[in-house]
């Protein structure tokens, strides 16, 4: 009965792409607008489309948001082995806001409550770019995070001119 | 999938449900696209301007729903307002000859449910919906509980989706026999409307029932608004541009080389449509709204005090297409995933600012990327042009157009010279409807088609069919 099911399971799950068509597949993935390409959708592109994720999310030619999407997806195919590539995008001073924030989703979602705040501390650290210190609160703040207290202790530490940036974390903890 | 659905059903299907796949065809164009007007040109060349003052409330006034009551800012002679109606209340009301286009605007005086949980299905938002509405005569022209889904096209008189937690809008001819029907003009004389919502479709015969949320206690403020005279072969809109973003101001925005580019890439995929871009203002939005969302707004929408909501209600009370330009959209609050667009309601209440549905949301993050901007728009490989897209795209479900194919290949645009990727035909063999997305290598090969649209479900096409302007041409924002 094992095999039966698992031959139906193998018969109704397409096989991966590959070459040009994996490549077309994921640039559609990636010029989605509204739509929610979900965890399942990448990862039935199997392990080849890991290389070309990650080519696209460190490419400056390409849009910030398609460097987003790839670094994101490089969780769902990767997982917490996606980690050098998101500590690379977070630690670019150069890069785009957008790929820095898409790098601290990405840590938030791989690494354990316990290390999150050490994994973000480039990030709670930005002195540049008081949004990405408030992006690293509020995934700090998430339900999975863990770190309210780190938040409040951050937030207090900021500017009076700053601190309504971080009303999104302040929300989340407060709840 | 046949039978009676309710509406409520109809936006459960949205949600991402892909059994069946019951594509249909759809009839012959009655259409003839107009020449293309010339936009660059006086008086159509656009105007732009920065506003004086920052649009909002100084400081933030939190969130208390239900939100205020809006009423329109289109002129007086456009506007039918019909007061507070309860759910089941059937409101008559005139359209006068020589209408081309009328829409119905629903906002939530009193709550009822909040959320509704149709059985089997996921929580959904309470949405008022024009319950049924009759023509002239007696004619039953829509029916939330049967009204064919685009699916089941061709044959539906109209589409109603503009709902969110506490307003809808309802703007008619949405489909291509509605609005080959209405070529000289919306039947003239005394219509019908029965209020409703998701709660109250709970309690209706045929329902499917619901575990929360039945109830018949909604109250709503019903107004209708008119596109006098036949729809235009040509048209100019009007677009506001908030900025909320730490990297650009209003002032600084209209006066960026980008954000011109991106100007005259949407005035050229908009002139495709028989639109010409009007009068174009910049305004800032208060230091309090740029701190709070300068991190990224949550694009997904979770109540009337939601990020889009609340930035929504920041824009001013006119007859323009509302565009909020900001740094990021993610979605939820600690994922990395995230979007490039999204709309407070599919059409949105035009000439109704301020309400909680009244913006649509565009990320400005790839704006400065140059890689490919050259004489042609170039949509991966030119930022200002990726925007562009987006905020036409945008623009489009504002004015009244959905996605020609939506990502599951099972649901359609009711719109007939569109083209159409149906999952039943358009995947490879082996690959049932479900178990693949309709991705543009899927969308471009034989009768599979749409990717070149701008309402393809993919940032990429710049299309609009003869049919698409007209729906838009037909919308109360346009003069």
């Amino acid at each position: 009965v094992g095999s039966l099911l698992l031959a139906i399971l193998l018969a109704a799950t397409p096989p991966a792409p590959s070459g040009a068509e994996l490549r077309a597949r994921i640039d559609s993935y990636l010029r989605t607008i509204h739509g929610h390409i979900g965890a399942e959708e990448w990862r039935r592109l199997g392990p080849e489309a890991v290389p070309v994720l990650e080519a696209i999310a460190r490419s400056t030619q390409e849009l910030p948001t398609r460097r987003a999407g790839a670094a994101w997806a490089l969780v769902h195919l990767q997982g917490a082995s996606a980690r050098p590539v998101l500590d690379a995008l977070l630690g670019d001073r150069g890069a785009p806001f957008v790929v820095r924030s898409a790098a601290v989703g990405g840590i938030g979602a791989t690494v354990a409550a316990a290390d999150l705040r050490a994994a973000l501390a480039p990030a709670l650290a930005a002195a540049e770019d008081v949004r990405l210190r408030a992006r690293a609160a509020s995934v700090l703040a998430s339900p999975t995070g863990g770190g309210c207290e780190a938040v409040r202790t951050l937030v207090a530490g900021e500017p009076e001119a700053s601190r309504p940036f971080f009303a999104d974390a302040s929300e989340r903890c407060a709840r | 999938v046949t039978g009676r659905r309710s509406g409520a059903l109809t936006a459960l299907l949205l949600l991402g449900a892909t059994a069946g796949c019951g594509g249909g065809g759809k009839p012959e164009d009655p259409f003839v696209a107009p020449p293309a007007p010339d936009c660059a040109a006086p008086p159509r060349a656009p105007s732009v301007s920065v506003a004086a003052a920052p649009a909002g409330p100084a400081s933030d006034p939190g969130c208390t729903p239900p939100a205020a009551i809006m009423a329109s800012a289109l002129p007086a002679s456009r506007v039918i307002h019909l007061g507070t109606q309860a759910v089941n209340a059937s409101v008559p009301f005139t359209i006068p000859a020589g209408t081309g286009a009328f829409s119905i605007i629903l906002q939530a005086v009193a709550a009822s449910a909040a959320n509704v949980v149709f059985n089997g299905s996921p929580s959904l938002p309470n949405t008022p919906v024009p319950l049924r509405l009759v023509a002239p005569g007696g004619r039953a022209f829509f029916d939330d509980t049967v009204t064919p889904f685009p699916a089941q096209y061709p044959g539906a008189g109209a589409v109603y989706r503009g709902g969110r937690h506490g307003i809808g809008t309802f703007t008619v001819p949405n489909t291509s026999s509605t609005a080959a029907a209405w070529a000289r003009g919306a039947p003239a004389g005394t219509w019908g409307l029965v209020v409703g919502d998701y709660a109250s479709e709970c309690t209706a015969p045929g329902s499917p029932g619901c575990s929360s949320g039945a109830s018949t206690a909604g109250v709503y403020d019903v107004t209708v608004v008119l596109r006098s005279g036949p729809v235009p072969s040509t048209g100019t809109i009007d677009v506001n541009f908030y900025v909320v973003s730490s990297t650009l101001t209003a002032s600084a925005a209209s006066a960026n080389a980008d954000v011109a580019r991106m100007l005259s890439t949407l005035g050229g995929i908009y002139a495709r449509g028989g639109l010409c871009l009007g009068q174009v203002t910049f305004l800032d939005v208060p230091g309090w709204a740029r701190a709070r969302f300068a991190a990224g707004v949550n694009g997904l929408p979770s109540g009337p005090c939601d990020n889009l909501s609340q930035l929504s209600k920041l824009s001013r009370n006119d007859g323009a297409l509302q565009v909020f330009l900001v740094d990021d959209i993610v979605q939820g609050g600690q994922g990395g995933g995230r979007v490039v667009g999204v709309d407070g309601a599919i059409p949105g209440p035009s000439g109704f600012g301020g309400t909680i549905a009244s913006g649509a949301v565009v990320s400005t993050a790839d704006l400065d990327l140059r890689t490919s901007c050259g004489a042609a728009p170039d949509y991966t490989g030119c930022g200002a042009d990726a925007v562009a897209a987006v905020v036409a795209h945008e623009g489009g479900h504002w004015m009244g157009l959905f996605h020609t194919t939506e990502m599951d290949g099972v649901n359609f645009d009711a719109i007939s010279d569109t083209g159409t990727c149906d999952c039943t035909r358009c995947l490879p063999s082996g690959t049932g409807c479900g178990q693949a997305l309709l991705t543009a290598d899927f969308c471009s090969q034989g009768a599979c088609a749409g990717t070149e649209n701008l309402m393809f479900w993919l940032v990429g096409g710049d299309g609009l069919t003869a049919q698409q302007g007209q729906v838009m041409r037909g919308n109360p924002l346009v003069r």
